[in-house]
């Protein structure tokens, strides 16, 4: 079974090159998603985002509504 | 015309048409004339309701010139190039520029964070808010009645109440324009998803697919390129928000340029909206060529 699909694969990426991804196009598409993170993370701890200070916020314990009290 | 009616050989028929398009010209003048009365009048309405006089606004217009010539640094050509601690120097009128660079980065990537945030939550709810594909009547009234109610708070007003709840600082600033982008985006991106081509759609679902598999290799796929489009321009027009959202505590360099305009700074105010009107215009140029290059590859 699988030596069919591969097979099948083969012939298809044969006949239709342009259809399939290259090795240089899937490698900068996992770089940019790479970047596209790291830059993420990086203005998370820039803006001091955590999970904590949101939640603090939605329940009101944090900013102006907890000196209001 | 005039010459055919003069004309011996003018017929009746000819005569008929001439005065019916005689009667079509004054028809057409009569309602322009009415239309234009009516903007006019209810100009003239708005005006006294808003309290907009001629004499005020005629005061006022030398007090914005007398602002604007303040605010305009006194540069000298003899110390134009001198070091920031000469007076008339351009150096002297940016000394703070690192810091404003820096704010301004600050500003772009609150602005980035938002679009990505909005981005986000706005993907999924498109394909719910898009007529033909949503999982029924009520999912799509419900989504995009959501999306309406989150698009018409302005970002200043989401920026005040966030203040508030996240205290002052970006975060604030950014979750109010990830609010108002998921709003915007949410529309722009259920209009693509309309416009799409449902013949893969039906192929995915009747081959079996589930409605999630049906969105995600079906419709995903066709409107990617304009997705992208839209959430570069978006991050354009966000950017712009992000450098006012701080005028209400949310960061940016619109804080700073809000403390500067509170005491008077009046070369710093030039200076940093010269710098944020550099920073626009470069993100504006640049996002314009990738959006096209991006639209130009899909449709290649």
């Amino acid at each position: 079974m699988s030596a069919t699909v591969n097979a099948d694969s083969a012939r298809w990426r044969a006949s239709h090159p342009r259809a399939f991804p290259t090795a240089r196009s899937r490698a900068i598409r996992i770089a940019a998603i790479a970047a596209f993170a790291a830059w993420f993370l990086w203005a998370l701890w820039l803006f001091d985002i955590t999970p904590a200070r949101l939640w603090r916020g939605i329940v009101g314990d944090t900013g102006c509504s907890r000196s209001s009290r | 015309v005039s010459a055919v009616a003069g004309n011996a050989f003018a017929s009746p028929a000819i005569e008929r048409g001439e005065a019916a398009f005689r009667a079509h010209r004054r028809e057409r003048l009569r309602i322009t004339l009415l239309g234009t009365a009516i903007f006019v009048a209810l100009l003239l309405v708005a005006a006294w309701a808003s309290e907009v006089k001629p004499a005020s606004v005629a005061n006022g217009m030398p007090r914005v010139g007398e602002y604007f010539s303040r605010i305009l640094p006194d540069l000298r050509w003899a110390t134009l190039f001198r070091d920031w601690e000469t007076e008339g120097s351009l150096a002297s009128w940016f000394y703070r520029a690192d810091k404003w660079a820096l704010l301004l980065l600050e500003t772009a990537n609150m602005a980035a964070m938002a679009t990505a945030a909005g981005g986000a939550v706005a993907l999924p709810l498109c394909f719910f808010a898009s007529r033909n594909v949503a999982r029924s009547t009520w999912s799509y009234q419900l989504v995009r009645r959501g999306l309406e109610a989150m698009r018409t708070v302005p970002r200043i007003v989401y920026a005040l109440i966030l203040v508030w709840a996240f205290g002052i600082g970006p975060l604030a600033g950014i979750i109010a324009i990830a609010l108002h982008t998921t709003g915007a985006l949410g529309k722009l991106f259920a209009e693509v998803v309309e416009n799409a081509d449902l013949k893969a759609w039906e192929g995915v679902r009747a081959a079996g697919g589930t409605w999630a598999q049906g969105a995600r290799f079906a419709i995903l796929p066709q409107v990617a390129p304009n997705f992208l489009s839209y959430l570069l321009l978006r991050f354009e027009v966000n950017v712009r928000g992000a450098s006012v959202i701080g005028f209400v505590g949310a960061g940016g360099i619109g804080q700073e340029l809000y403390l500067v305009i509170a005491q008077n700074y009046y070369e710093e105010i030039s200076a940093i909206v010269l710098m944020i009107v550099g920073v626009v215009v470069l993100i504006d140029l640049l996002s314009d060529r990738l959006r096209k290059r991006i639209v130009g590859e899909a449709r290649a």
